[in-house]
This record gives C-alpha cells, structure tokens and sequence, in this order.
C-alpha cells in the first residue's frame, strides 16, 4: 500500500487497535486460571509448611510479609510466613516458611525462584542443605546468616549467593512471625508481672487502665496502661509496673510496630531500655535519653523508637503520681 | 508441496536460526540451563514465529511500507504478550524460571527477520510452514544444548538422574553455554556439509 500520511496512521492505528483488543480479550480469558494457579500454589504450600490444621484465618501484612494463622478450633497451631528476597543469584526468592507457635520452624515451601539449575535451584529439591539447616529448629537460637558469614546456615554447593537470600528471606519472615504472635498475646496475664500479691483489680483512672495489686489489703503495686504515638512506625503501648513507692518493678511492650533488628528490640528481655529503667524510682531520675541529658539508654540505631518508649513510661507515671497523691 | 516442504526443512537444517544463522543468541545462552527450560523458550518462540508470520503474510498488502517495521513489532509483540499469559495460567513454574526472556522473545531477531525475510514477501501457507520450520529448528538446537548442558554439568536429563554426584558445574553456568553453542555448532555444520 501506498506511504501516504493518511494510509500510515491509519494501518497503524487498526493494527494497533484490533491487537491490544485481541490481547484484552486472552487476558480475560486467562485471568482467572492465573488466579486459580497462584492459589492453588498457595494453597499446597500452606499444607506443606503448616501442621495439621481445621482452618486459616485470614492473610495479614506485616512487615511485608503475609502472614496467614492455622487453626484448629480457635487456638492458633501455625503460622505460615510468605516472604521474599530480592538478593537472588537470578532475582528475587519467594519463599513460605511454617512456624509453630513456640518459634520452631516446621517445614519451608519455595515459592519462587530463578536460580541456576543444579545449584541455587537446588533450594527447591527436597531435603536440601538449606531446608536441613532449619527445618524443625527453634528459629530463636539460630542465626540465620550462611556458614561462611559466621551463622548456622549450611549454604548450597557452590551457590552461596542464592543461599544467603534464602536465609535473608527466613530471617524477614521469622520477624514477621515474632510481630503476629507477639500481638497475638496481647491478652496478657497482668498478674504475672506485678509483685507477689494476692489480689489484682482493675479501674479507670484519668482515661489510663490501671491494675492494682494488693497483698493483704495493701497495695503493693500499680501497673498501668500508656502509650505514645511517636513511635517510628505509630503507636507504642506499654504495660508499666510500679511498686507502691514508684520504683519500677517492669515494663512489658503491649504493642509495638517498630522496625525489626532495631525498634523492635523493646520487646527482648534484657533491653538497654528497661535495663536502664528497672529498679530506678521515677522521682529520683530525669526520664529522658541520654543524648538529651537523661537517665534513659537508647537502643542503638533506634533513638525514635526509644524516645517513644520513654514518653509512654513518663505517661504512665504522671498516672501513678495522681493516684499516689 | 515440494517447494512448501523445502520451505520447512530448510528452517530446521540449512537456514537453523541457532547454528547456522546465529540469531537470537541472548536467549539461546540464557535459558538452556536445562533441557525443560530450553524446550519450554523454543516452543514460545515457535508459537510466536509461526503466528506473526501468518499474520504479517495476511496483512503485507495493506501495511505501508514506510511503518512495516513498528507494525510488525506491534503484531509480535501482541503475541508474546498472549504467550506470556497462557504460561503465567497453564505452566507456572517454567513461566517463573524463563521470567524475563518471554517478553524478550518481542526483540528477538530470529521473528522480526522472518517477518521482514519471508512473511512480508510470501503466502500465508508458505509463511506458517517457514514459522514452524525455523521455530522447530530453534526448539530443537535449544533443547540441544539444554541436555548436553544439563548432562554435563549435572548429570540429569530433563531433571531426572543419569548417574549420581552432578557434573562439572561449568556447563550449567556461562562459559559452559558458550562452549556447548561452539562445539555443537562445529557439529552441526560437519554433519550437514557432508548431507549435502
């Protein structure tokens, strides 16, 4: 056909047209076996990771992973953790990891993967170095950095790259698990960290829930609800205990969505945080940072964090000065 | 029927895009990791081949010369994106492992040059049988080197075991993809020479 302008655009424009019709249409088409696929690959991987379940409660995002809760009845038996790594010898790994509500690692699915045949794609055979090196081990006490990095991991053969984003990609979803079932205790046993007492009750005092201990019609300790906004990622919820002369007797994290590795390390015993605060009577000491002339130890690299912490104790003390008045 | 069936055979031996022609190589060297994922970029390529050589022999009377070429990316590319599709629906996991060579089957030299060689000058039924003759041939030659690079460097074929312990890894990686192409090539041309 003739080059003239009009012949041009307008060849272009019909084929232009009737291929991407063309291409809408197979996507329709396709769109739901492309659904089904994925799901049912999820879904097998679920099966693989998780004990025996009854049903999954409904997937959530957390520190951008999925996390999906197995059950049986109402009590959570698993969780299974959908994570990535982009740091693949070909790309990213996606990986499912099972975890039993004490920390144990139950089984590892590959979800994806495009690493060398007969080397990095060896994470998917079955019962490789890398899934031998967690499979069933309490996720807590491993170090999830390959051998040749000083941690526990058994690398693959001649693929330490690949096998160093499938530890990564362990470790992103073990935090993930540590943030969902750290929540899930939020139903928390005030009892158990108050001092010896032989009875607790609860009241309102100024907006803030405190629960009062009593050992023969004393009171022998005050734990109280606080928390700020200010934390890196929001809120920061605390359950602060003060004996009855204001000493701080503990401080458990309620609540806490603080990046994993640094703000989240409120949560650990044995923080620089409730180490600097334990034992110490708040009157006596200038609740702030050090770096800002208190008596309060940051965690490193997470000063946002601790400032938010602090806040909530000084919040939290403000209430026991009301009732202590 | 003689002519046409020339046309066919002549793709998979004297014009072989992969050991003859050497084009797209990028693939060739990339996806023959194994032997199931050289097959599986062959046949893509060969659906892709065979169906915008159909159509671009349909539509050479009506496309103006002077924009045959983004007319014919834009028929190619369509197809490979419905290639992508059907993979991502029916086979997964070789869609997961090819990843980003599907779609950069649009760009590979051995489709538009077929167009442009012989779709834009022929019939609709001598340009399928050259899209299926080239497509096979490529099909063939990536597979090829797939199992020799699959058996050499880990001792499986099509992923099942030959002997135990692997093979030398070499094969499996880069380098091996050159050496493998190069010696088959040599292969090739001496048993085709003496055919002819």
């Amino acid at each position: 056909m003739k080059s003239s302008l009009k012949n041009m655009v307008l060849m272009l424009f019909v084929i232009a047209l009737v291929c991407s019709g063309a291409v809408a249409m197979v996507y329709k088409v396709t769109e739901e076996p492309i659904r089904q696929a994925k799901i049912k690959k999820n879904q097998e991987a679920l099966e693989l990771v998780l004990p025996a379940f009854g049903s999954l409660a409904e997937a959530q995002e957390v520190g951008g992973c999925v996390v999906t809760e197995a059950l049986v009845g109402q009590d959570v038996v698993g969780y299974a953790v959908k994570s990535s790594s982009p740091n693949g010898f070909n790309g990213a790994i996606d990986l499912m990891v099972g975890f039993l509500p004490d920390g144990t690692i139950n089984n590892i699915e590959v979800l994806a993967q495009a690493e060398t045949p007969g080397l990095g794609a060896n994470m998917s055979a079955k019962d490789n170095a890398l899934i031998g090196s967690f499979k069933q081990k309490d996720a807590s006490k491993l170090n999830m950095t390959v051998k040749k990095d000083g941690g526990d991991v058994d690398a693959l053969t001649a693929a330490t790259i690949s096998s160093r984003a499938y530890a990564e990609a362990v470790a992103l979803a073990y935090e993930a698990f540590k943030m969902v079932s750290a929540s899930s205790e939020e139903v928390f046993n005030s009892a158990s960290v108050m001092p010896a007492h032989d009875e607790v009750f609860t009241s309102e005092i100024d907006g803030a829930i405190v629960h009062t201990a009593t050992l023969e019609g004393h009171a022998v300790g005050y734990g109280i609800e606080a928390s700020s906004q200010k934390g890196f990622n929001g809120l920061v919820r605390l359950f602060v205990v003060f004996d009855a002369e204001g000493v701080i007797y503990d401080i458990v994290v309620l609540e806490q969505n603080e990046t994993p590795g640094l703000g989240s390390k409120m949560c650990e015993p044995d923080n620089a945080l409730i180490k600097s605060l334990k034992g110490k009577n708040l009157a006596r000491v200038k609740l702030a940072l050090r770096s800002e002339g208190g008596a309060v130890d940051a965690i490193s690299s997470a000063t946002i964090s601790s400032r938010a912490y602090t806040e909530a104790v000084a919040e939290a003390w403000q209430v026991f000065k009301k009732i202590n008045l | 029927m003689g002519k046409n069936l020339k046309v066919f055979t002549d793709g998979i031996l004297k014009n072989n895009p992969t050991f003859v022609l050497v084009l797209g190589m990028c693939p060739t060297l990339a996806t023959t990791t194994s032997a199931l994922n050289g097959m599986g970029m062959g046949v893509a390529t060969l659906f892709v081949l065979v169906m915008s050589n159909i159509v671009i022999s349909l539509l050479k009377s009506v496309i103006p010369d002077k924009v045959r070429i983004p007319a014919y990316i834009v028929v190619i590319s369509s197809f490979v994106t419905v290639v992508q599709l059907l993979m991502q629906a029916y086979v997964q996991d070789l869609y997961n492992t090819l990843g980003v060579f599907i779609p950069l089957i649009v760009v590979n030299c051995i489709i538009l040059g077929r167009a442009e060689a012989f779709a834009s000058k022929n019939g609709v039924w001598a340009s399928a049988l050259d899209g299926l003759g080239i497509g096979l041939g490529f099909t063939l030659s990536l597979t090829a080197i797939g199992i020799v690079r699959e058996v050499l460097g880990n001792g499986q074929i099509f992923g099942m075991d030959i002997w135990q312990g692997g093979g030398a890894l070499v094969f499996v990686l880069s380098p091996g993809a050159f050496f493998v192409l190069g010696y088959l090539m040599i292969l090739f041309r001496r048993l085709t020479a003496k055919t002819n």
